[in-house]
């Protein structure tokens, strides 16, 4: 009976702007208590809402070759982030013995998948919220041996992700989701950047790292994901230090330390010009150990707050007031910090759908 | 006509809005009248603003037939307090989060609101909050329910909120096995 006062009397706009604010678990549970409740759980509208809703985490490598999510806030304790880390999958395949195949590692994480590799030459897509993954095309044995990831994103018109790759034979390839071959880029560079981790800004993907062509121009590398074309575009005044690319405020911006103690930001003021002009400068502490003080890796944290560090050398993670223009905490996080942002998503794709490939390794999920 | 005396003398109240017009009456469904800030109102309910806006405000009492007298006393007071309270200083410098969910955590007295609100005036609440536009309401009124459903099994929710399993057996065992990770727990 319906009755006032009770859950029935609320109508499905209501009652889906509670079932939205759930974690993805309480989510999937709410499926199996109705009818009514797994028809709006299910609803494509409803999972990009919950998706959108989801706070952000960064995922982080453990040493058991894990990963793991730890939240992004500015209220707990160092302490607290520790305990609260949410372990996400296993992706590192195992022999008999418990010795290492190979080794999962994340490559890419965008609107709540994971790309991990699984082999030299093999790239996985994976929800580890949903549990689904699926292998991305092959590149090998033919083509390429060794293929490198160099950036995973959503290509707008069609709708389909897609990773950029580099195979050792030369050439870029694209691989999309669902798709069955690779597809080879006609025109672009001989060479890839070093390092993976582009900053995607207006569609295009850029990259700060060494890149055998950019580099000798003074220059850095950017992809449009749209017209699928490579330049060279200007680089932002720091040329010999490590340094970091992030967008922030909807602009391209670039982090680097100048110094051990001297924060500096620039703005990619007017894109089309290729025009950096400084942004923030801020005065830090210096860390205690020389490992901590370079920042090859930021991202944004919205507002005016963002994240920086160098994981190649440190586990310390700063976060960096731009305004107040202060580092507001120090987190060492034990684990390997990859700076990439991970949050929460249910929403279905159609690549998921076919039967997983029986020449997968498995990807283990908590329980 | 029954005026809500323990509400802070609402006749009085009436008289003294009736000639600076700096509130506004409401009527629930039940003939019982209630005092708002219309600052507040306005501020709060779209609803509310359009009718003020529109001078479709009944200085009589503006019937407002969906909700209840307890549901429209819960909705002025939550009105009357927010226009009283001061935006605490968590909430201006906010602006830096890493939780760029647009739902913005209740504050400690919004809390402390629905805290003491029983089930069947939550959902009252929630549809009185809905029917006037009241997103802020809305938002703290639908945090507190989901935190109630959160690591709840299917069975959980479906005692504590009286809602009737409508599944066969097979259909049931079916959704279970396809999730059969998300049942375990926390």
């Amino acid at each position: 009976m319906e009755t006032s006062g009770s859950i029935h009397a609320l109508d499905e706009y209501a009652l889906s702007e509670i079932l939205v604010r759930l974690p993805s678990k309480s989510v999937l549970r709410c499926r199996a208590v109705c009818k009514q409740w797994r028809r709006i759980t299910t609803d494509r509208a409803f999972l990009a809402a919950h998706a959108a809703h989801r706070p952000r985490q960064m995922l982080v490598v453990t040493a058991s070759l894990t990963v793991s999510a730890v939240p992004l806030s500015l209220d707990p304790r160092p302490a607290d982030d520790m305990g609260r880390r949410g372990y996400l999958c296993d992706p590192t395949a195992r022999d008999k013995d418990g010795k290492v195949d190979s080794m999962g590692i994340p490559l890419a994480s965008l609107d709540g998948l994971l790309v991990l590799r699984q082999g030299p030459d093999l790239f996985v897509v994976c929800n580890p919220m949903t549990r689904q993954w699926r292998k991305l095309p092959a590149l090998s044995p033919r083509p390429c041996f060794q293929v490198f990831a160099c950036g995973f994103y959503l290509h707008s018109p069609s709708g389909e992700y897609r990773l950029l790759c580099h195979g050792d034979t030369g050439g870029y390839y694209v691989l999309s989701a669902g798709a069955a071959v690779p597809r080879r880029l006609a025109h672009a560079p001989a060479d890839r950047p070093l390092e993976c981790h582009p900053a995607a800004c207006r569609g295009i993907l850029h990259w700060s790292s060494f890149q055998p062509e950019a580099t000798r121009a003074g220059k850095m590398l950017a992809f449009d994901t749209v017209t699928e074309k490579f330049w060279l575009m200007a680089r932002p005044p720091c040329n010999m230090l490590p340094m970091a690319l992030l967008e922030l405020d909807g602009a391209l911006c670039a982090v680097a330390m100048q110094g051990v103690t001297l924060l500096s930001v620039w703005v990619l003021q007017d894109y089309e010009s290729e025009r950096w002009t400084l942004r923030n400068q801020v005065v830090v502490q210096p860390p205690k150990s020389l490992n901590d003080q370079w920042v090859s890796m930021a991202i944004s944290g919205g507002g005016d707050a963002i994240l920086i560090g160098h994981p190649r050398c440190s586990h310390l993670v700063r976060l960096c007031d731009l305004k107040e223009k202060k580092v507001r905490k120090q987190m060492d996080l034990v684990s390997v910090p990859t700076f990439l942002v991970f949050s929460e998503s249910l929403v279905s794709h159609g690549f998921f759908d076919s039967r997983i490939c029986s020449e997968l390794g498995p990807i283990k999920f908590c329980d | 006509m029954e005026v809500d005396k323990g509400k802070g003398e609402a006749e009085e109240t009436r008289k003294v809005a009736e000639a600076d017009r700096d509130t506004v009456t409401l009527k629930s469904s039940d003939g019982k009248l209630f005092e708002v800030s219309k600052e507040a109102a306005a501020r709060l309910s779209t609803v509310l603003a359009g009718m003020i806006a529109g001078g479709s405000i009944d200085d009589n009492g503006t019937d407002l037939k969906q909700i209840g007298s307890e549901a429209l006393e819960n909705v002025v007071d939550y009105c009357n307090k927010h226009a009283n309270s001061i935006p605490s200083a968590a909430l201006i410098s906010s602006s830096i989060s890493f939780n760029t969910a647009p739902f913005k955590e209740p504050e400690e007295w919004e809390r402390k609101f629905v805290d003491r609100l029983s089930h069947d005036a939550l959902f009252d609440l929630v549809e009185a909050a809905n029917f006037l536009g009241m997103e802020r309401l809305l938002d703290v009124t639908c945090h507190k329910i989901s935190e109630m459903m959160k690591g709840k099994s299917p069975d959980q929710i479906r005692e504590v909120f009286n809602i009737k399993n409508d599944y066969t057996k097979e259909e049931l065992e079916e959704i279970r096995q396809e999730l059969a990770w998300a049942f375990y727990d926390d």
